[in-house]
């Protein structure tokens, strides 16, 4: 222990007096040869021979000082050191070389970082609760035959009615919660919000076990109807309450309801806005409730046994259930975070392997590329060697080299990876208007679950260091290894092995190889991504039918409100908004165009066709819509012909209906379906056969975007439509009960649950504030939501598809470029190698056109059966893309033709420069260098 | 680099021991040192500068020297080096110890077939 502190006392302070110990170790070597050679004349030698005899056996004066700096260990600080600075020379000698490496470096180590670091977040990272191990979910897998989508399923939710025979019956499981959205209408200053919260059993407090801010969270007793009980988020708490430490009994009217704030949890907790207790109610006729549960596995049990309760006793609750043992079962317990993330583990995975792909490609690239340079400094190691240098010595310089080279890459790759991910975390939630998340499928939102919570951390700082040391090792120790083998004697003489022909020629099979690989990687990659690239312009491009710049909203009313009473506010809205400067058109409609689900789907016949009406399939099934006059012009949807409904079509008229182009198409497509009387009918029996006069035929207007049909123009995308005034189809479906009687059917038609759409036309769009203002003069308790234009939703309906083409588009560029810096590196290796040849070649007369033939010609070699090779391996690898394309097939000639030339073109630039530089090849240098 | 350069058949790590026998006896300067190890060995062991350094570098950075400047007999400054305490304690015991190895190899070397 002593010495361990001697030591580290004595390499300090020498550390320090670095000079004087140099100056001390001088003159202690002098003196030796001094006294040494004083000897040697005493024994009777010239002054001159005897000096010279004690110097020889001395040996070298520089190894001897060298050795006697060896034997702290601050010495070989002072060599890293010394390496390092003799690296950062080098490199920076050379900053062609050193700025492509660090770039290629910098490109491996910033995506595997990137993709290191979403990984690690979504997959890894456990869920930020006490309890996350035990946090489990029940499924349910639906198998094909009982979906209602007609594939096999695998439910996260279940019916509210059965929650209680979970809780009663499973004994494997505890603390069984339901969660359910919620939104509900809050008065603020500025105007009415809708906030989004949850209903929630008692049991998900204890369950999360996070500590509230303040107060406390919801007991179980409060699973009633009449407790009039809430516990805010955090961030409603701090936005509309300014942090009031003193909220707690203070009382919030939600949706004109009283509530008792009991408490406020923090973000950890959840992000909803709210949390009222969930209430279990008979199930109400009509309406279909899927309710999220999550439960706690109890200490001690472990999945499979739970998920083997849980199937039997599923079992037992549906009854009809055949005794068969299913595969899956139908009933499972897993993991809340495994239920997460499944979704995306695959497409995951194939990243992680990608990256990795990308980074062993990068090491082979700067080994080959660092060999190229190293061909130029056989000499150089030659010399030192001569010097003195050991083997082991060299190796280390070079080995500091490839390090100093990936750290400098590994800085620059983790600012990338920083950004990276920044753009991947604001890409990966699609921002839509709750209207309109219907339309993205089973993931929602998400496109990258807990996105969120991915960060570049301490974690993914070490990874990337690690990483980067990792690659140097990879990269440096072959070109180390090799060039510190060269022999000095034949370096110095001149005989450079670079000069020797024959057998040095065919020395780079391994290189060849593998840039032919990397094309070929590459050249896949890029056609996948060019097809996902074309696949999202054929999806932008889409044809809309209304004007992406229109301004829209969804209005909101308090859930009390009768239907007349909402109905009034509305037109009121309309009418006010109409009435604003700079506004030239403004309605509402029940269903816009963009929110497929709800539109009810039966047939709209002309008169005459009735007598088919048992024949005809569900192409000819029409949607029906109810707006306010002005709506569609305020949309931006053409009238081809006829006349706009306006403020004649109400209660008392008669019964007039625009239809659009489809419809025609369908129904008239000789003739102007203008004056035509259309009959409601359902198939099998007439229902209420009223008869409609159509008045105008509108432009198509898109339903739904869909990325999964090929065709791009189905039945449903452009679906058959005729619009009808609300308050004549009100009048008409209600009779003579008056509007707020029972109905789904007027619900639906009233745009519940999601509230009438507004649409506005303005020269100028208008200011949330001034739409607030606006609504609160309609009434102080209704809300404005989603106020967007229909691109910016367009937009984000999209977003899954632009995220997909955006990252494997990063990729594909980055192996498409490294792959580029890849063939250079051959070619350039083999000029190196063939510098004599080429000389010896121009100097029997060949012209320079034809050696950058021969070095070109070499380089198409290479760059066509890798691209070949990547044909080949696209064609057999993109059919899993074709659920991804929309308007083309995963073999679109096209594309597959504008990647190959392009990346051809990219490849022989890349061989360009090397045969370029073979034709200035100076013959007499060239020659005498032999 | 050329190979390590040895004090001919010196085993390994007793050149430190010599040293420091050397010094046992009196202070002495680098020079003197392998001068002294070469007389009492009788030339047997020829020690050269290339590995007496690093050697005596090696002693003083243990603490089992201690370097200091001095006039040599014919008035020229020289490093001399003389034993610490912990110096001569470790010489003690690596004698001791040496002692016990060369016995016992010579016992070894020395053994009959009826011995063993």
């Amino acid at each position: 222990m002593m010495s361990l502190v001697r030591r580290f006392v004595h390499g300090v302070s020498s550390l320090i007096r670095r000079n004087r110990e140099e100056q001390e170790l001088n003159d202690e070597v002098r003196e030796y040869l001094e006294m040494a050679a004083e000897r040697k004349m005493a024994a009777g030698s010239s002054p001159e021979e005897a000096r010279r005899a004690a110097r020889i056996e001395l040996g070298s004066v520089a190894a001897i000082k060298d050795e006697v700096r060896n034997v702290g260990w601050e010495s070989k600080l002072e060599t890293l050191a010394q390496d390092v600075r003799f690296a950062v020379r080098t490199l920076w000698k050379f900053p062609g070389f050193t700025a492509v490496a660090v770039i290629t470096l910098a490109l491996g180590i910033g995506s595997t970082t990137a993709i290191f670091t979403v990984v690690n977040a979504v997959l890894w990272t456990p869920l930020a609760y006490p309890n996350a191990a035990r946090l489990v979910r029940i499924v349910e897998n639906v198998p094909a035959e009982e979906s209602i989508t007609g594939r096999a399923m695998r439910l996260p939710s279940m019916n509210p009615a059965e929650v209680t025979w979970w809780r009663q019956n499973a004994r494997s499981l505890e603390n069984i919660a339901v969660m359910m959205p919620d939104a509900r209408t809050f008065m603020t200053r500025d105007g009415t919000v809708l906030l989004n919260g949850q209903r929630v059993s008692a049991a998900l407090f204890p369950m999360r076990s996070v500590k509230p801010v303040l107060g406390r969270g919801l007991y179980s007793d409060e699973e009633r109807p009449d407790a009039q009980v809430v516990v805010l988020g955090a961030s409603t708490w701090q936005r509309y309450f300014e942090s009031d430490p003193n909220v707690v009994n203070r009382t919030v009217v939600l949706d004109g309801q009283t509530y008792t704030i009991v408490g406020v949890m923090p973000p950890e907790f959840g992000e909803q806005a709210y949390w009222l207790p969930y209430v279990i109610e008979p199930p109400r006729t009509g309406a279909v409730q899927l309710v999220q549960v999550t439960c706690l596995l109890k200490q001690g049990i472990s999945l499979a046994s739970a998920s083997a309760e849980v199937n039997a006793l599923g079992r037992q609750l549906r009854g009809s259930i055949d005794a068969e043992p299913a595969n899956p079962p139908r009933f499972e317990v897993t993991g809340e975070q495994d239920q997460m993330v499944a979704m995306v583990r695959p497409a995951l995975r194939t990243l992680v392997v990608a990256v990795c792909v990308v980074l062993l490609i990068v090491c082979a690239n700067i080994a080959n590329l660092v060999l190229v340079r190293g061909a130029g400094r056989h000499r150089e190691i030659g010399i030192r060697r001569a010097l003195g240098a050991s083997r082991g010595r060299v190796i280390r310089q070079l080995l500091t080299e490839g390090f100093v080279l990936s750290l400098a890459g590994g800085v620059l790759g983790t600012a990338m990876a920083y950004a990276g991910v920044s753009v991947l975390k604001a890409i990966s939630v699609i921002d839509v208007p709750a209207r309109y998340r219907n339309a993205l499928g089973p993931l929602g939102t998400t496109i990258l679950p807990r996105a969120d919570e991915v960060a570049v951390d301490p974690h993914a700082l070490a990874f990337a260091f690690g990483i980067s040391v990792l690659t140097g090792v990879l990269f440096g120790v072959a070109p180390a290894l090799r060039l510190s083998r060269a022999d000095h004697r034949e370096t110095i003489a001149g005989a450079d092995l670079t000069t020797r022909t024959g057998p040095a020629r065919g020395r780079n099979h391994v290189g060849q190889v593998l840039a032919t690989a990397q094309i070929g990687l590459a050249t896949t990659l890029l056609i996948a991504s060019g097809l996902l690239l074309h696949s999202f312009l054929n999806l932008s491009t889409l044809f809309l039918g209304f004007d992406p710049n229109t301004q829209i909203f969804q209005l909101v009313n308090p859930r009390e409100y009768s239907r007349s009473r909402k109905l009034e506010i509305a037109y009121s809205l309309s009418r006010q908004l109409k009435g604003l400067p700079g506004v030239e058109s403004a309605g509402f409609i029940n269903m816009p165009p963009l929110s497929p689900n709800g539109i009810r789907q039966n047939l709209y016949l002309p008169s005459e066709w009735e007598s088919q009406r048992e024949t005809l399939g569900d192409e000819y099934r029409a949607s029906i819509l109810s707006m306010s006059p002005g709506y569609l012009q305020a949309t931006g949807v053409r009238l081809l012909e006829g006349r706009w409904l306006d403020e004649r079509d109400t209660s008392g008229s008669a019964r007039a209906m625009l239809v659009n182009r489809a419809w025609t198409e369908r129904f008239s497509p000789q003739k102007s379906p203008i004056g035509t009387t259309v009959t409601f009918v359902t198939t099998g029996r007439i229902r209420r056969p009223l008869a409609w006069d159509v008045v105008g035929v509108v432009e198509n207007v898109r339903a739904r975007v869909d990325g999964g049909s090929q065709s791009g123009q189905t039945s449903t995308d452009l679906p058959l439509l005729v619009y009808t005034d609300l308050r004549q189809y009100l009048t008409v479906a209600s009779g003579d009960r008056g509007i707020d009687g029972v109905g789904m059917e007027l619900d639906m038609m009233m745009g519940e649950p999601g509230g009438l759409s507004f649409a506005i036309r303005a020269r100028d769009p208008l200011t949330l504030s001034s739409l607030r203002e606006v609504a609160r003069q309609a009434d102080a308790q209704i809300a404005i939501e989603g106020v967007t234009t229909m691109g910016e939703v367009f937009s984000g309906l999209i977003g899954r598809q632009r995220f997909y083409a955006l990252v494997v588009g990063v990729f594909a560029a980055i192996a498409g470029f490294i792959a580029s810096i890849g063939i250079y590196g051959v070619l350039a290796y083999a000029m190196t190698q063939r510098t004599s040849e080429f000389g010896i070649r121009l100097a029997l007369g060949a012209r320079p056109r034809e050696v950058l033939g021969l070095v070109l010609g070499q380089g198409l070699v290479l760059v066509l059966c890798g691209i070949l090779a990547g044909v080949a391996g696209a064609i057999a690898l993109t059919r899993y893309l074709s659920t991804m394309l929309f308007g083309l097939t995963p073999l679109d000639p096209l594309t597959y033709a504008v990647v190959g030339v392009l990346f051809a073109t990219v490849a022989l630039a890349a061989s360009y420069i090397p045969a370029r530089r073979a034709t200035k090849v100076d013959p007499a240098v060239a020659l005498r260098s032999e | 680099m050329s190979p390590k350069q040895k004090p001919t058949g010196l085993v390994q790590g007793t050149l430190d021991m010599l040293i420091l026998k050397t010094l046992a006896l009196q202070p002495m300067h680098g020079y003197g040192i392998g001068i002294r190890i070469e007389q009492i060995s009788q030339g047997v062991f020829c020690v050269n500068g290339g590995s007496l350094f690093p050697a005596l570098r090696r002693l003083e950075r243990d603490g089992l020297i201690k370097g200091y400047w001095e006039a040599t007999d014919n008035n020229r400054r020289a490093k001399w080096y003389e034993l610490t305490n912990q110096g001569r304690s470790t010489l003690k015991r690596e004698t001791k110890d040496w002692e016990m190895q060369t016995a016992a190899i010579a016992r070894i070397l020395q053994a009959t077939s009826g011995e063993l």
